[in-house]
């Protein structure tokens, strides 16, 4: 997997590029505007990670240029402003994502898995295993070690969400998004209390824990 | 010098407007005198010559029954009551010689044998008889007599032409002084009307940066330019408003974030000092992040009441269904508020619909909900309600919670303000002041009624939207 990072601030670029290549991905990394667009109309990427303000050429206009060119690469929109204003919106197809400065290395991970996930259209799964613990998709049924367990609606759908990204951590502002569609930090302990009751039923009952909190990032479920 | 200087004359509005008045007053002026002057002459010929022709016709019948004669006795007795309008009376023979004449005395100086050498005209037609060096004329008018002599009657201009003159002597001294006024009048005129506009001038070169309360006087007339010192003063307000509301974020900024950053400084220091101890390390680390998280919300948050004060908020409005909106809030806590043992009871009728930001609406009520449920006991209860109220629609958060004490309701929307000085709950103190100022960027209000030991009341009031009921 290729990514083409486009920013130009080094020292976020750099934790950026650490980051994503420890995580396995192959990065390119582009200064400017420029150099970006230059390198995205050359190569091909799976994704791409822009940043609005760049020397040069601006993100948003390489992104214009980009999709008249007919290149549908993915992309990532790195802003410093927290709405996300008009021409943003007009250009964002499906396949592309959003994330403010400053974010948490972890969110923006997550959110280039998901959108290689979803260009990819790998097929989805009708039921997810990690561990001893699996989830059938379609029955919606949940079951550790041969015992099943009764979760409620937004319990499953937590349980669905760290499955799916097992080994990497999901923030609450993602749990937020995904579980309740909701787009704000309501400034509580919401997230914290969903994610208590799931431990109760997923992980009280065994001595191996799955459920991880990561401080200050967010959460994990992993084979420990 | 003179040159640049009117120039810059005449690039004055107040100027030009004197300029446009005293020209139409003068011109005006003008038109009225030349036609008065052309009514009264025309009036006071036509007044000679009817005189002049009854006179012709009268000599004539004269003439017809007692002859030259008759005629020159008439004219001669007439002389000598030295009527008090005299005519110039004519006989001329068939080859227009001269039969008799009288003029009067003072006619004298008219050259009469130019009547002679004209051809004289059969029909009644009129012969002007001009002076040299004089603007008089003798009019005369002819008739033909039936033994083919011409009589001919006539009348100088003179006395016409003195009353003419005398009009336009009077016109002459009247027009100076009409300059004089309609410049003076036009200069005052403009001086008055564009009295408000030297106030906007005034008051805009006043606006500074330190200085934003300065308002435009109104002439309170309500015509153009009162609208126009009314619309300048709600520009003034809303900038002042923008400038005070950005200054102020500005300074919370500032003072809000010194505290996190402080502490988000000190735990960095404490871990460099500690001998590398990994643990400890981490644990810094982690702290940090929170704090910085911390710091994040807090900013954005102070941001996002800035703007709503401010009215610069972007809003996504739409219509909202209230009852979905209260059920998705309600949904959001369900288990925060299953785990406190505490009862969220809903109730909106499924027809009452808003026009708002339905992601600022959640928000709001989020942040309602949030404190009612911290603020509750076990075993209390959150009811939240929407209903139509008149034009309104009426949304409550009611709790059976700890209540707020009298003294300090008035200061729980201030920013920063926690009634839990103890800070058990955690929390930025900034939720409170955001709704409020979400609710008035929507244009609603927000009150709350509350009893310490028995519950608050939060009542926000959001204009409807009639056309989805």
């Amino acid at each position: 997997m290729r990514i083409l990072l486009v920013e130009d601030d080094l020292k976020i670029a750099s934790f950026v590029l650490k980051g994503l290549k420890e995580a396995g991905f192959a990065v390119d990394h582009a200064q400017d505007g420029e150099q970006g667009l230059y390198m995205a109309v050359t190569e091909p990427y799976d994704t791409a990670i822009i940043d609005i303000m760049l020397p040069k050429l601006d993100g948003l206009t390489l992104i214009e240029e980009l999709r008249r060119k007919r290149i549908n690469t993915p992309v990532i929109i790195l802003s410093a402003k927290r709405s996300i204003d008009d021409r943003v919106k007009g250009l964002q197809t499906g396949s592309d994502d959003y994330l403010t400065k400053p974010f948490a290395f972890s969110e923006l991970l997550a959110r280039v898995q998901a959108l290689i996930r979803r260009s990819s259209r790998t097929a989805e799964p009708t039921s997810v295993t990690v561990g001893e613990l699996s989830v059938d998709l379609l029955k919606r049924e949940v079951t550790r070690s041969g015992t099943k367990i009764e979760l409620q609606p937004h319990e499953f759908a937590l349980l669905e969400y760290l499955m799916r990204n097992a080994g990497r951590v999901v923030s609450k502002t993602m749990i937020l998004e995904h579980v309740w569609d909701y787009n704000f930090d309501p400034q509580t302990n919401v997230v914290d209390v969903l994610v208590c009751r799931l431990r109760n039923k997923v992980d009280r009952d065994f001595d191996n824990k799955m459920i991880h909190t990561i401080r200050g990032v967010g959460y994990v479920l992993k084979i420990s | 010098m003179f040159l640049r200087s009117l120039k810059q004359l005449r690039k004055k509005v107040g100027f030009r407007l004197t300029i446009w008045y005293s020209g139409i007053f003068i011109l005006s002026a003008l038109f009225l005198f030349a036609l008065a002057y052309f009514l009264l002459s025309s009036s006071l010929s036509k007044q000679d010559h009817e005189a002049i022709e009854l006179r012709l016709q009268e000599l004539s019948a004269l003439y017809q029954t007692g002859g030259r004669e008759l005629l020159e006795r008439e004219v001669t007795v007439e002389k000598k009551f030295e009527k008090k309008i005299p005519f110039f009376t004519r006989l001329a023979g068939r080859d227009n010689e001269t039969l008799f004449l009288h003029i009067p005395y003072q006619w004298v100086e008219f050259d009469i044998k130019l009547l002679e050498k004209m051809t004289p005209d059969t029909t009644m037609r009129w012969t002007r008889l001009p002076l040299k060096n004089n603007r008089n004329a003798l009019e005369v008018a002819s008739i033909r007599l039936p033994n083919d002599y011409l009589l001919q009657v006539g009348k100088s201009t003179e006395d016409r032409e003195k009353i003419l003159r005398h009009f336009r002597e009077i016109f002459t001294a009247v027009m100076v002084p009409l300059i004089l006024f309609g410049f003076a009048g036009g200069a005052f005129l403009a001086f008055r009307a564009l009295r408000p506009i030297r106030h906007l001038i005034s008051a805009v070169r006043s606006v500074g940066p330190n200085r934003m309360d300065t308002r435009v006087r109104s002439p309170q007339t309500g015509d153009e330019l009162d609208e126009l010192a009314t619309l300048f003063n709600g520009m003034l307000e809303k900038i002042e408003t923008l400038i005070n509301g950005m200054r102020d974020s500005l300074d919370n900024v500032a003072h809000d974030l010194r505290t996190p950053m402080t502490r988000l400084r000190g735990i960095a220091e404490i871990a460099l000092r500690s001998d590398q101890n990994l643990e400890i390390c981490r644990e810094a680390l982690a702290d940090s992040i929170e704090e910085s998280e911390r710091i994040l919300t807090m900013l954005n948050t102070l941001m996002d009441i800035s703007e709503a004060e401010t009215g610069v908020m972007k809003l996504d409005l739409e219509s909202v269904n209230v009852s979905a909106l209260i059920e998705g809030v309600a949904e959001l806590y369900r288990y925060v508020a299953e785990d406190k043992g505490i009862l969220v009871h809903t109730m909106a009728s499924n027809d009452l619909y808003l026009t708002a930001d339905p992601n600022r609406m959640r928000q709001i009520l989020a942040n309602l909900l949030d404190n009612s449920i911290k603020y509750t006991p076990t075993g209390g209860r959150v009811d939240i309600e929407a209903h139509h109220r008149g034009q309104k629609i009426v949304i409550l958060v009611k709790d059976t919670g700890t209540g707020i004490h009298p003294e300090e309701l008035p200061r729980i929307w201030d920013r920063l303000y926690r009634c839990d000085q103890s800070r058990s709950q955690k929390g930025l103190g900034l939720g409170l002041s955001l709704v409020k100022a979400i609710v008035q960027a929507h244009k609603g209000q927000i009150e709350v009624f509350s009893e310490p030991g028995k519950g608050s009341n939060f009542v926000i009031s959001l204009p409807s939207n009639n056309d989805q009921s």
